[in-house]
């Protein structure tokens, strides 16, 4: 049996009551906008790496990124290079290193804006031993990095 | 007695386009957000340079830090040596220290750094910071840090 269509009464449009959620949307906005950083380097630590504290306040800038965590792994761009040996230098790193930099040296043939090729961001583990800072300055500038950023965590 | 007046219907604000932007920044702002603020610390390797052997009658300041595990040494002066030593927790004394040697070098912005291989990055970096003043008041001591990686007391 067919329904009888039936027009619908005229109700009147309820008014929904925005003004608890225009609230949260300005302390969101206001909350995301003190946290905002205006970096051109996107950074996703490792695991076992922990940054070290400082009360440094110039803004991280676009580069290699190479980490060094707790068990001594070094990783460039997020990528396993391996482990740094007890003493000496390590070949694979400085390979690595010159890899991505003659990647930054072709890149910035098309860009308009270049990258420094000589700059390399690097991250250690706060509780490393400076000498291995010392090897991994040491193994970067073998491969022509010069310029060196140490990556921290704002304390204040 | 009746006034004339006839009460008009307030008119509501259309909230819609506002929130509408509201959203879309929020949401641009949630995709670049980075919860842990990260900073810098420049540094650089020793370079050499030719220069032209001028006779300068002032001695340059060529200020070297040397941190060991208890103490940090501060060396000054290339024709004449002054050095001077802060225990591990005489943070402030250090800055105040660099602050007098900013005032009487104004032009001098480098700092050699010395560093024992044994102490830790958290331990170095807490002095650099210590040699740089204060930060939030924008204050520039000596900024162009050098890595020395000859070691301490050589």
């Amino acid at each position: 049996m067919k329904k009888k269509f039936t027009r619908p009464r005229n109700r009147e449009a309820v008014d929904v009551d925005i003004t608890s959620l225009l609230d949260i949307l300005t302390i969101l906005l206001v909350f995301l906008l003190m946290s905002y950083n205006a970096s051109d380097l996107q950074l996703d630590l490792t695991k076992n790496l922990e940054l070290a504290e400082s009360n440094a306040q110039e803004l991280t800038k676009f580069a290699p990124v190479l980490q060094v965590n707790k068990n001594a792994v070094v990783f460039l761009d997020n990528k396993e290079i391996g482990r740094l040996p007890a003493s000496g230098s390590m070949a694979e790193l400085t390979e690595a290193l010159k890899a991505r930099k003659s990647m930054t040296e072709e890149a910035n043939k098309k860009l308009v804006n270049p990258h420094k090729p000589e700059l390399v961001n690097l991250i250690f583990d706060k509780d490393m031993d400076y000498s291995i800072v010392q090897r991994v300055m040491h193994d970067s500038a073998l491969a022509g990095y010069s310029q060196f950023k140490f990556i921290v965590k704002g304390n204040y | 007695m009746k006034t004339g007046r006839k009460l008009k219907k307030i008119e509501k604000l259309n909230l819609v386009p506002i929130l509408d932007s509201v959203f879309i920044f929020i949401f641009f702002l949630l995709m670049s957000a980075q919860f842990v603020d990260v900073y810098e610390i420049g540094s650089s390797l020793p370079m050499t340079q030719e220069i032209e052997d001028k006779k300068e009658e002032k001695d340059p300041l060529m200020l070297t830090l040397e941190v060991s595990k208890d103490q940090v040494v501060v060396k000054t002066g290339l024709k004449v040596t002054r050095s001077r030593s802060f225990a591990s927790t005489e943070n402030e004394q250090l800055t105040n220290y660099l602050r007098e040697l900013k005032q009487q070098n104004p032009k001098e912005n480098t700092m050699i750094v010395k560093a024992d291989p044994k102490i830790s990055f958290q331990y170095l970096i807490t002095f650099i910071d210590s040699s740089q003043g204060d930060r939030k008041n924008k204050e520039k001591l000596f900024e162009q840090i050098v890595f020395d990686n000859s070691g301490v007391g050589k």
